[in-house]
């Protein structure tokens, strides 16, 4: 097997988290290699401005690795999941795939048991992560708009925030009567040009990709510098085990290449940054004498504590034309009513409501699904679909479902990939908290709507789909009996080893997370770098 | 493999489609629109294995169009919805369709203008909101 020269830091997964680590450590001189499965991808691969895109985002240019099987991705048994986790593998990660909505945690989403007396507080506090926040966002490429009273201040963002549009007015409009939080929704959108990032065009098809090239995903406003900076990246590079030496320290990665051929990549320092389920994954596949349950499984939490946003909408249709079509797609509002834990309620925590436009034709359709025929079809059709094109948007609420240790990611036992490496299983069940709370959001969202005008609403109960964001599987903490890595994402059982992506979460929140996965990221890069000088 | 649509699958498909969106007053049906031909293929080209949906839903008994539907709605309500949305994005896929409901597509607007964000929050829509007591949870131990 091929030995490649030993990098200072080896990065396994070139997407969000990897990105801002690499790209920083490169800058400072420091010798990085990082491996991605997958390779770069084109915006002329984009679906957007394609008649059949309703068709596209639904099969090779899904969210959904299952039913998208392009090379790179690896499938996911999701049999016993309510939810399935949905991802992307390739340069820029799932932020090629992202509605780049870009809210940070609040202060409550660390000290949970603190505050409501169940899972757990986080190593680190909102004012750990502040700075870092500042800075990811930056370079990022921001818009926004500062004085949201549901977060403590900060200081104004990179871009001022994207149109919030007719939808944003007609909905901000209910929510005043009702005087429920509403706010500009913070987004990594440019709304001018900024960096290497062209300005919005609104065209709402951000999560098939931005054909405008305004959505800040990684492989645009990271990688050309970081490799600029020195850092090797290889992509086509699947890797099946991390490798560690006789002491049990990690030493590097094998990974096949495009070709079938297995290569041993090295590095002094190893960081996993392939989500959710690919670190906890890795990670198990990594047993050896010294981790007989995977690597860094001491506390056999790893896979263990999944956490994925379950969602609910409800759409709401109104007599007036509001462009209802136009981006972004992304987000316009966000709001936070209900975001903070009232027990009155029956649950704990609460839920993050986005706004959404309608992008296609479809999900008017879609909306109406297990209704009567007569109702959606036949002389009904033209005029519901005149009823409703431009004329209907969603709220829809992201749910905190707290980690549970039977919601987890494991080694499927027959299951592989296209090399043959053991694929995951997901186990995940919504906890009844969460249900109630999904309960609660949709009796708000449908009131929300009233409040605002419409003339008809039409829920999603349900939706398994949804599983962006992947979190908890290596989850941080002080205590090495109860957590997989420390407060900037290093094992606790193996000292050159170090986790940055949504694995790392305690507690979930209800936000959406790459601010704070990337947040993390760059503090762990810091801490590399100040830990390496002290050295 | 999926095998492709039959012809005369795709004339019995045709018939359900024009059932399912017949022409009004202001509206082409979908057989005046092609929607089973080449928008169809586009569909399928995008998805392939749409194709089982839509075989079930040509394969129904029923001689009439409209209860073709009904009955696979009412036996296998999941392959109906399948079927259906296929035919739905092809139907909708014709510009003079799209022209007609006053959808232009998902297609660039120009960047947006340097008020337009003004335009559409002014200061006595957001003034409620800034002027509300915070509604975080401070950090206790901060």
């Amino acid at each position: 097997m091929p030995e490649a020269e030993v990098a200072d830091v080896l990065v396994i997964g070139a997407g969000a988290s990897g990105s801002v680590l690499t790209a920083r450590l490169a800058e400072a001189g420091v010798s990085v290699t990082c491996l991605e499965q997958g390779g770069w991808v084109s915006a002329s691969e984009f679906p957007g401005e394609d008649p059949a895109f309703d068709a596209i985002q639904l099969a090779r240019w899904a969210m959904n690795p299952n039913t998208r099987k392009r090379p790179a991705d690896y499938p996911i048994n999701t049999a016993e999941a309510d939810i399935w986790p949905l991802m992307f593998n390739g340069v820029g990660g799932g932020t090629v795939h992202y509605a780049a909505m870009w809210p940070r945690l609040v202060p409550s989403d660390f000290r949970v048991r603190t505050l409501d007396g169940v899972a757990d507080d986080w190593p680190i506090s909102y004012e750990d992560l502040e700075p870092f926040y500042e800075r990811v966002q930056e370079r990022w490429g921001v818009s926004g708009m500062a004085g949201d009273p549901a977060y403590p201040p900060m200081p104004e963002y990179p871009m001022p925030a994207l149109p919030i549009g007719l939808i944003g007015q007609r909905a901000a409009a209910g929510m005043n009567r009702l005087g429920w939080h509403w706010w500009p929704h913070p987004n990594a959108i440019a709304s001018r040009a900024h960096g290497r990032l062209a300005p919005c065009e609104r065209r709402g098809v951000c999560q098939t990709g931005c054909i405008a090239g305004a959505k800040s995903s990684t492989d645009i406003t990271y990688w050309p510098d970081a490799i600029r900076d020195g850092a090797r990246l290889i992509t086509g590079a699947r890797v099946r085990e991390i490798t560690v030496n006789q002491t049990g320290r990690a030493t590097g990665a094998i990974y096949i290449d495009r070709d079938g051929a297995e290569h041993h990549a090295r590095g002094r320092t190893v960081v996993m940054a392939t989500n959710g389920v690919g670190t906890p994954r890795l990670l198990l596949l990594s047993r050896s004498t010294h981790h007989p349950d995977g690597l860094a499984n001491s506390s056999g939490l790893v896979g263990r504590r999944l956490m994925l946003h379950p969602m609910v909408a409800v759409a709401g249709t109104y007599e007036d034309d509001l462009e209802s079509w136009r981006g972004p797609g992304g987000t316009p509002l966000i709001g936070l009513e209900f975001y903070e834990t009232d027990r009155s309620r029956g649950f704990v925590r609460g839920a993050k409501w986005d706004l959404y436009p309608v992008a296609g034709t479809l999900p008017h359709f879609q909306l109406l699904h297990g209704k009567p025929l007569k109702e959606r079809f036949g002389a009904s059709a033209h005029e519901r679909m005149a009823r409703m094109m431009g004329r209907t948007f969603l709220w829809e609420a992201q749910i905190d479902d707290l980690p549970q240790v039977t919601n987890r990611v494991e080694l499927d036992p027959t299951l592989t990939d296209s090399d043959g490496i053991p694929a995951p299983r997901v186990l995940y069940r919504v906890h009844e908290d969460a249900r109630r709370n999904m309960a609660f959001q949709l009796d708000r969202m449908r009131e929300a709507h009233e409040a605002a005008g419409a003339i008809e609403t039409n829920e999603w109960h349900w939706m398994p789909e949804v599983g962006w964001h992947t979190l908890g599987t290596a989850r941080c903490g002080n205590d090495p009996t109860d957590s997989v890595v420390d407060g900037y994402g290093r094992s606790h059982d193996v000292s050159n080893l170090f986790v940055i992506d949504g694995s790392v979460f305690v507690t979930g929140s209800a936000m959406n997370p790459t601010s704070t996965i990337a947040a993390f990221a760059l503090r762990t890069a810091e801490h590399i770098l100040a830990t390496r000088r002290d050295s | 493999m999926t095998e492709p649509l039959t012809d005369a699958e795709r004339m019995r498909l045709a018939a359900i489609a024009v059932a399912l969106f017949p022409a009004s007053a202001t509206m082409p049906s979908a057989a005046d629109t092609g929607a089973t031909g080449k928008w169809l293929d586009r569909v399928l080209a995008a998805d392939p294995l749409r194709t089982t949906a839509l075989r079930a839903l040509a394969g129904r008994s029923e001689t009439d169009p409209w209860a073709a539907a009904e009955g696979l709605f009412r036996d296998d309500p999941a392959t109906f919805e399948d079927a259906s949305d296929s035919l739905v994005m092809a139907y909708y896929m014709h510009p003079g369709v799209r022209k007609r409901i006053g959808y232009p597509g998902q297609k660039g607007q120009g960047p947006i203008a340097p008020d337009e964000a003004e335009h559409y929050l002014p200061d006595e829509l957001i003034a409620p909101m800034r002027s509300r007591a915070p509604l975080y949870v401070p950090t206790p131990d901060a």
